[in-house]
């Protein structure tokens, strides 16, 4: 069985017939994917990276060409830094605690408890429902007067919060909600991960004396590694284009304290028609990210499989 | 014995082991239990509390929703907001438009993300880093920025208020091609191997070995896909320009209006509109948790 | 994958089965209007028969519409939540009344509505009239998407002579006019009758800024003296609301951009003065809560928590279902005059609209008589007609009236400029914000703002 594993490269004129049939099949299993995705997302990114060297307003039915113009103003564009600087304290505010808390509770979940389907089934609830319909709900329940956290943190004698109200709470309370909604999500990533770690590697470090300390650093959480990259890039990327949830909540407000890089290319691209500068900070953004997520794929080793 | 140590997610630990009530792989202790039970419950308050409330707005007169001091249960129920829901919205065709679009790009997609993540989880060939990054990297720019584009494209091919531009360009995500490759990746390789020997045929391994030994994570996938598309609602709006194409969500938000919201109506439809998708959860659920042991692959 | 198979099947034949009794009710109920009133679809033709089966198609007064003319065209608009069953009812009258029109109406959000505006009319297809706010149009026009349409308001057509100058100022750029009202509204001052009695103040509107002030002071009450109050002397939406600053800045003399709406008026004496007079109270009397959306913000009067609101006519069917007991004021009187901000949503026709006759007579039907009449009585906006103002049916709703009443006080808050979004969003309701805040004085943060706003205007 080992020498099978190592045959595809230790043994080169099997390898080459091999490789070369691989490749065809691997290209044929790839084509659907590749082809939708060059039309309707990479030809996309293509035009709107021409626009970004343009003028290109909705409203300009002759778009003039200005070179590297837009990212010479978006540099200088106070707005932006402020949105870049909003999207990076979200970030680092959503992606430990919602990644931290979905780990913590897909390894009690994992556990054969009673009942825990139905745990399961709660946490995950709030990706299932509209998050327009949430936001209102949470509105709702934040609003210091008439809303139920209000109301009741004040019959307690809690100090009053004016959550989504204020400048300087809008972030946190977009963050908590935020997490709220996604822990759940990663949860599941997470436990469909846990669920193809075998006990027989527990049996066997029991065996050796190993605590449960151990067991976690030493089995479950490199054998978790793919599923947790996974939710960890994929968790990171959607905290850097935060919109949907800002969106609904509170629009960027108030006086701009949750407005992120891409609710600012929402309003420069859609409200203010200028697509070409839209697109010239969102692909600011995209060098961002990808420059990040290159460097999560570094550290933790995307190639190796264990 | 190398298969054990190469291929650790293959067990005989199946369900049936008593030993299995286990934190991290040992069984756990009463106290502990009870402990874990608390925290399990006291976060599931603090989750499903919104959720109370939209259901319990959705039974409640205008009056009793905006109320000071706030009333947590209606002095009257009623049903209104749900027969409101039934005769203000054309649901049968909000139904019928939500179940194509979100089950064929569901189905379609999980089929051609799985098979272009076993391409790049399983098969060796030249650029496989390359275009596996060049996939992620579709996923790092916001679609805002692409949605113009887009439509100008679609509209080239007339396609704008069609099912297949509704449908086409969502066949496929960078999502799920990346979560299934994770997937794949830590999957056991000797069944393959053996099988190629054998002279199998790279889509019969595809399809009798990897995708049977990733319940889980195809499970997993299904209910993502499904609740994605279910619940997007700017995309169809923007695809589509007549009534009689749109999809649940986006009639929905025919109850949000610029100066007000008829909160009772928005609430009892969006506890329907969640109920597809709580049911799709409850069966794939078990999928997420049989995982290899229902394959019966043993040593 | 059987297993898996199955499961889809499973959830396909449940789903299906919900689909089906959902389809089995709206065809009983014959009210399934799927705001597609000219849909090839059955339950839209239903719909037509139903609308029409409750209007008296005879009853309508035809003078001066053209009944005759025939196409096809498409429709978008905004009016969601409560105005829409009334817009819906409207158009199928129209649709009734037209034997040869087809219209295909599709209501949706502003939120998605706007975004797929400008590229749709630029590819020249749908939609052939849409609903757009008044404050957008200029972008629209240098966009050259719009069709002038002077016919319209030609000798057969509308008589401008009777509506109200802000009315036709609002469509109108460059001396062109681009379309006919929908709405037409102002935000008035809605007062809580009884809270004003419990504090010792008569139920009388408020008539200047004094008694105004006044009140609003009696009314502000921070009972255990935590420095935020449990009743608020008013209620004002900051966002997704009407914004109040223009009414209280020209009540003040000041004003936000000059007449050809080439240079900023924010750092005019007056307007410093009422921003910093206004600021003042909010940030150190707490006369109101900052930081609410308009609906949040009617939510705060219609649970007895503001004493006053400054809000347009859609919420008066809501107060009065919650038992509140108010009345409509006029704006305060101000040093300087009486006004409030006059804002309309208007047809416009794209310019390359196949049916633009058609377009036309949907246009002149939306100002007749009936059709003014019925949307007003059940969606509480005033006419877009001033002559209509006598109307017994608009004298017997004094909601309405109040409504109606104060169309001459109203004025356009900057007409004609371009950037309307970008400088009322981004520039000039921050500016004052940051005084209502207490972190500016008026002085310094208009200023900064009229430089900014300059520096927009001259890129126009």
């Amino acid at each position: 069985m080992q020498s099978t594993q190592t045959s595809v490269s230790a043994q080169p004129p099997r390898s080459q017939f091999r490789f070369t049939s691989q490749a065809r099949a691997a290209w044929l299993f790839m084509l659907p994917s590749l082809t939708i995705l060059a039309f309707f997302i990479v030809l996309p990114i293509f035009q709107a990276a021409w626009m970004a060297l343009h003028d290109w307003t909705l409203a300009d039915l002759n778009p003039t060409f200005i070179g590297l113009k837009n990212f010479a103003d978006l540099f200088k564009d106070d707005r932006f830094w402020n949105a870049l600087q909003n999207t990076l304290v979200y970030t680092i505010g959503v992606v430990p605690g919602q990644i931290i808390l979905a780990l913590v509770f897909a390894l009690i979940l994992n556990a054969r408890l009673k009942g825990r389907t139905v745990f399961r089934g709660i946490y995950f609830l709030p990706v299932l429902v509209s998050f327009a319909v949430e936001a209102i709900v949470w509105r709702f329940l934040l609003d210091p007067d008439i809303g139920y956290i209000g109301y009741y943190s004040s019959v307690l004698g809690l100090p009053r919060i004016e959550w989504l109200r204020s400048p300087d709470w809008a972030m946190t309370a977009v963050i908590l909600i935020s997490i709220w909604r996604w822990f759940g999500f990663n949860l599941v990533i997470l436990l469909a991960g846990l669920q193809g770690i075998s006990e027989s590697y527990y049996e066997a470090a029991e065996v050796d004396g190993a605590n449960e300390v151990q067991k976690f650093r030493f089995i479950t959480l490199p054998l978790l590694r793919p599923s947790l990259l996974f939710a960890l890039i994929n968790a990171v990327i959607s905290a850097l284009q935060a919109f949907d949830q800002i969106y609904v909540l509170t629009r960027g407000g108030p006086m701009f304290s949750t407005e992120t890089v891409v609710v600012y290319v929402y309003r420069e691209g859609f409200i203010n028609f200028d697509m070409g500068y839209a697109s010239t900070a969102a692909l600011v953004l995209f060098g961002i990210i990808f420059v990040i997520t290159l460097g999560q794929l570094r550290i933790l080793r995307y190639q190796e499989s264990f | 014995m190398s298969v054990q140590v190469t291929s650790g997610a293959v067990s005989p630990a199946g369900k049936q082991n008593p030993k299995r009530k286990r934190f991290m792989g040992s069984r756990i202790s009463p106290p502990v239990q009870l402990l874990l039970y608390l925290l399990l419950v006291s976060v599931a308050v603090v989750v499903g509390m919104p959720f109370l409330i939209m259901l319990l707005t959705s039974f409640k007169f205008p009056t009793d929703i905006i109320s000071y001091p706030p009333r947590f249960l209606p002095t009257q129920w009623t049903v209104t907001n749900y027969q409101l829901v039934w005769t203000q919205l054309p649901f049968a065709m909000l139904v019928r438009n939500s179940l194509v679009y979100s089950f064929s790009i569901t189905l379609i997609s999980l089929f051609f993300d799985s098979m272009c993540a076993y391409a790049l989880a399983r098969l060796n060939f030249r650029g496989r880093n390359v275009v596996f990054l060049a996939i992620l990297a579709t996923m790092m720019v916001p679609v805002q920025v692409t949605l113009v584009p887009l439509f100008f494209n679609l509209f080239e091919l007339g396609w704008i208020n069609t099912f297949q531009g509704l449908i086409v360009p969502r066949l496929t995500s960078a999502f799920g091609i990346f979560l299934l490759r994770q997937f794949f990746i830590s999957l056991p390789r000797d069944f393959e191997d053996a099988a190629r020997i054998d002279g199998a045929s790279e889509f019969r391994i595809y399809w009798q070995i990897v995708l049977p030994l990733s319940g889980p994570a195809i499970a997993t996938l299904f209910v993502f896909h499904f609740m994605y598309n279910w619940n997007d609602f700017l995309w169809p709006l923007i695809v589509t320009t007549t009534a009689n194409m749109r999809t649940l969500p986006t009639g929905l938000a025919l109850f949000m209006g610029e100066h007000n919201i008829e909160y009772g109506t928005l609430m009892a439809g969006a506890t329907i509109a969640a109920l597809p998708l709580i049911i799709a959860f409850l069966f794939a659920q078990r999928y997420f948790v049989a995982g290899i042991a229902l394959t019966g692959i043993k040593e | 994958m059987r297993k898996s198979s199955l499961l889809f099947s499973l959830v396909l034949v449940v789903m299906l089965l919900l689909s089906a009794c959902a389809g089995a009710a709206p065809a009983q109920s014959g009210v399934t209007d799927t705001g597609d009133t000219g849909a090839t679809d059955t339950s839209a033709a239903a719909a037509d028969a139903g609308a029409a089966d409750a209007v008296d198609l005879s009853e309508i007064d035809t003078a001066g519409l053209n009944t005759d003319v025939s196409g096809t065209f498409s429709f978008w608009n905004g009016f969601t939540a409560s105005d829409r069953p009334v817009m819906e009812e409207n158009v199928a009258v129209f649709d009734e009344l037209y034997s040869n029109v087809t219209v295909n109406m599709d209501i949706q959000p502003w939120d998605s509505l706007l975004p797929k505006l400008l590229p749709s009319l630029r590819t020249g297809s749908d939609p052939d009239v849409v609903s757009l706010d008044g404050s957008l149009i200029p972008q629209y026009v240098t966009a050259e998407s719009l069709l002038p349409v002077g016919e319209l308001w030609g000798s057969d057509g509308l008589n401008p002579d009777n509506f109200s100058e802000g009315v036709l100022q609002g469509m109108t750029v460059n001396g062109n006019r681009y379309g006919a009202p929908i709405i037409y509204y102002t935000t008035l001052l809605y007062m809580n009758n009884d809270l004003f009695t419990e504090a010792g103040l008569p139920a009388a509107c408020p008539n200047t800024w004094d008694e105004w002030e006044n009140a609003l002071l009696t009314l502000t009450i921070d009972e255990n003296g935590d420095g935020t109050p449990e009743q608020y002397g008013m209620s004002w939406g900051d966002h997704g609301a009407v914004s109040i600053w223009p009414s209280l800045v020209w009540s003040g003399g000041g004003d936000f951009v000059n007449e050809d709406a080439t240079e900023s008026r924010l750092d005019d004496p007056a307007t410093i003065a009422a921003v910093q007079k206004w600021g003042d109270l909010i940030a150190q009397d707490n006369i109101l809560a900052l930081g609410l959306s308009g609906v949040e913000a009617d939510n705060l009067f219609q649970t007895s928590k503001a004493a006053m609101t400054v809000s347009g006519p859609w919420v008066s069917t809501g107060f009065t279902d919650a038992g509140i007991n108010f009345q409509i004021c006029p704006m305060p009187e101000g040093p300087a005059g009486r006004y409030t901000q006059g804002a309309g949503v208007y047809f416009v026709v794209n310019k390359n609209s196949q049916a633009p006759d058609a377009v036309y007579e949907l246009l002149k039907f939306w100002q007749s008589d009936w059709a003014q009449i019925n949307w007003s009585s059940k969606t509480g906006f005033a006419p877009t007609r001033s002559d209509l103002a006598n109307n017994p049916e608009i004298q017997g709703n004094p909601n309405v009236k109040a409504f109606a009443d104060s169309l001459p006080d109203a004025r356009t808050y900057l007409g004609g400029v371009v950037e309307y979004s970008k400088i009322n969003d981004e520039i000039i309701t921050p500016a004052i914000l940051e005084v209502a805040r207490g972190n500016m004085t008026a002085e310094e943060s208009l200023t900064a703002a009229a430089t900014k706003m300059n520096e927009v205007l001259a890129e126009q």
